[in-house]
């Protein structure tokens, strides 16, 4: 991959996410954009930023509320002293802009977000690929403000999915490690008891609808990263296949929801 | 785009683990170096209610008169001046940075890492700027101009109007009326130009109305909007531009002394 065809990290800054087990590191990037670098590879494991892309670009795709990451691009030069010490490392790797908002605390913000119809498509895309890790946590708020040139404000609120390091539920799948297609997958509670199946039947039908090549477009990956094709073919296969599963997978393991 | 390198000027406390951003330094291969420091020093108290804002201010300024004395070549002082500065008032290390612009990168550091903009929303940069220019108006008339002085006319009620007459300078030479103005708080282009409006009106009555001022240039000092809402500067600059003798730009702080001396050299 040339490296000028994807965003180039200008500055590290000093920050850091609390707990985030990766050591990701907040960068300026050359489009003007800040982004949380998470490296390739992870400690997590060989296939967590790959984990990262696909699902970020599957959620575009599907419409559920993910942010956009993509493939970044740091350069030694760049890569400050205290980073490295913890493993940061030049080249091809998955960024994702930084968030501004807050834990999302479900009694609280439930109430408050504009995107509701937005959660049965997080509900179906999750249980989809199977996200693991998103009980308790990696769910957000995401509060925008927008400064209009007349001057107005637009304050937004909106329900975020974070972190698909996990997707297949683990961080170092492969084609022989991949979880049944058919298995069942627990949504995190207070999600399941936002959602009905009046609303969860149009998001299903619209995953089944999306075009077969469009999902194998979304599993591309940097050279560098050196994702076997093998495991790239049974991937898209599992979530091609398990797509039209999708009622049982969702049904069997989340009984509450009517 | 240059590789240059920027630190963080914070104050730490120890003993509870806590840290506040005061200023950011940034090295540009070619420009050098150029730093700035909040003015709100009081903000280390928050981490620590003992700490004199004093001495931060005079560490701070020993470190400014340092990079002053410092040029492009000198691209080690930062790292030196991190193993020095460690107690209390630190120096990060270097972190390197790709930049277009020494000033340019200098304010986005800044904004991300001490100040949000918010902040300057809140506080109009207008009021600091117009007490540092006149500071340095007045120390640079002493050194250039021996014998000239300089009076602050400030605000004259005018048929029930208040305008700002400004800060004269007049000796044996030609006299003359300085306007500061600040955009730099003002990011909408509708605010950057009713405040540059302001001023040539100033101008305009200056003209009408105090005949005693009519023989003296009237000359605006103007510190721009930032870089990133400095969409309305071109417009505020041909209003002033319409009305003044001449507008002189002043992006940063640490250019103002020798701009306004090399102004009064050339009046004389």
């Amino acid at each position: 991959m040339n490296r000028h065809e994807v965003p180039n990290a200008i500055l590290g800054l000093p920050g850091r996410p609390t707990n985030g087990g990766s050591r990701p590191r907040f960068y300026e990037f050359d489009d003007g954009v800040p982004r949380l670098v998470k490296w390739h590879p992870s400690v997590h494991g060989a296939k967590a930023c790959y984990n990262e892309l696909v699902a970020s670009r599957l959620g575009q795709l599907f419409g559920a509320p993910i942010l956009r990451g993509l493939v970044v691009y740091v350069a030694d030069e760049i890569i400050p002293s205290d980073h490295r010490a913890e493993g940061a490392a030049p080249g091809f790797h998955f960024g994702v802009t930084r968030m501004q908002g807050e834990n999302f605390v479900p009694s609280q913000h439930y109430q408050e977000i504009e995107n509701d119809s937005e959660l049965p498509f997080a509900a179906v895309f999750l249980a989809w690929l199977s996200i693991g890790d998103q009980e308790g946590h990696n769910q957000f708020l995401q509060r925008l403000e927008v400064h209009q040139s007349s001057g107005t404000v637009q304050r937004t609120m909106r329900f975020r999915l974070v972190d698909m390091g996990q997707m297949f539920g683990n961080f170092r799948w492969t084609a022989q490690t991949l979880p049944p297609v058919a298995a069942g997958y627990r949504l995190p509670g207070h999600l399941a008891e936002k959602v009905n199946w009046d609303k969860l039947s149009p998001a299903v039908a619209s995953l089944c609808s999306l075009d077969e090549a469009a999902i194998r477009d979304c599993f591309t990956a940097p050279d560098e990263w050196s994702i076997a094709s093998d495991d790239r073919d049974a991937a898209v296969n599992w979530v091609l296949e398990r797509r039209a599963l999708m009622d049982g997978v969702i049904r069997n393991s989340n009984t509450s929801i009517n | 785009m240059a590789l240059g390198a920027y630190s963080i000027v914070r104050f730490a406390n120890d003993l509870n683990d806590q840290r506040v951003n005061l200023g950011v330094i940034v090295w540009h291969p070619i420009d050098g170096f150029r730093f700035r420091f909040t003015p709100a020093l009081d903000r280390a108290k928050a981490i620590d209610e003992n700490i004199r804002t004093k001495s931060l201010e005079e560490q701070l300024g020993a470190l400014g008169d340092e990079l002053k004395r410092s040029g492009a070549s000198t691209r080690g002082l930062l790292r030196s001046l991190s193993d020095t500065f460690r107690e209390g008032l630190q120096v990060s290390s270097p972190y390197p940075a790709r930049m277009h612009s020494v000033e340019g990168c200098l304010e986005e550091v800044y904004e991300l890492l001490v100040s949000p903009s918010q902040e300057f929303r809140r506080s109009s940069s207008q009021r600091v700027f117009a007490q540092t220019f006149k500071k340095a108006l007045g120390k640079a008339v002493k050194k250039v101009l021996p014998g000239a002085t300089v009076d602050d006319i400030g605000v004259k009620q005018l048929n029930g109007v208040s305008v700002s007459v400004g800060l004269r300078v007049h000796g044996e030479k030609q006299p003359s009326l300085w306007h500061p103005l600040s955009l730099q708080s003002k990011n909408q282009k509708a605010d950057q130009i009713a405040h540059a409006k302001s001023t040539a009106m100033d101008i305009v009555k200056i003209h009408e109305k105090l005949p005693e001022f009519n023989t003296d240039l009237n000359l605006v000092a103007l510190q721009p909007p930032k870089a990133k809402s400095s969409e309305g500067l071109n417009d505020a600059m041909a209003w002033l531009r319409y009305t003044a003798d001449e507008v002189l730009l002043f992006p940063s702080i640490e250019g103002l002394t020798a701009g306004i001396e090399a102004k009064l050299r050339a009046l004389e």
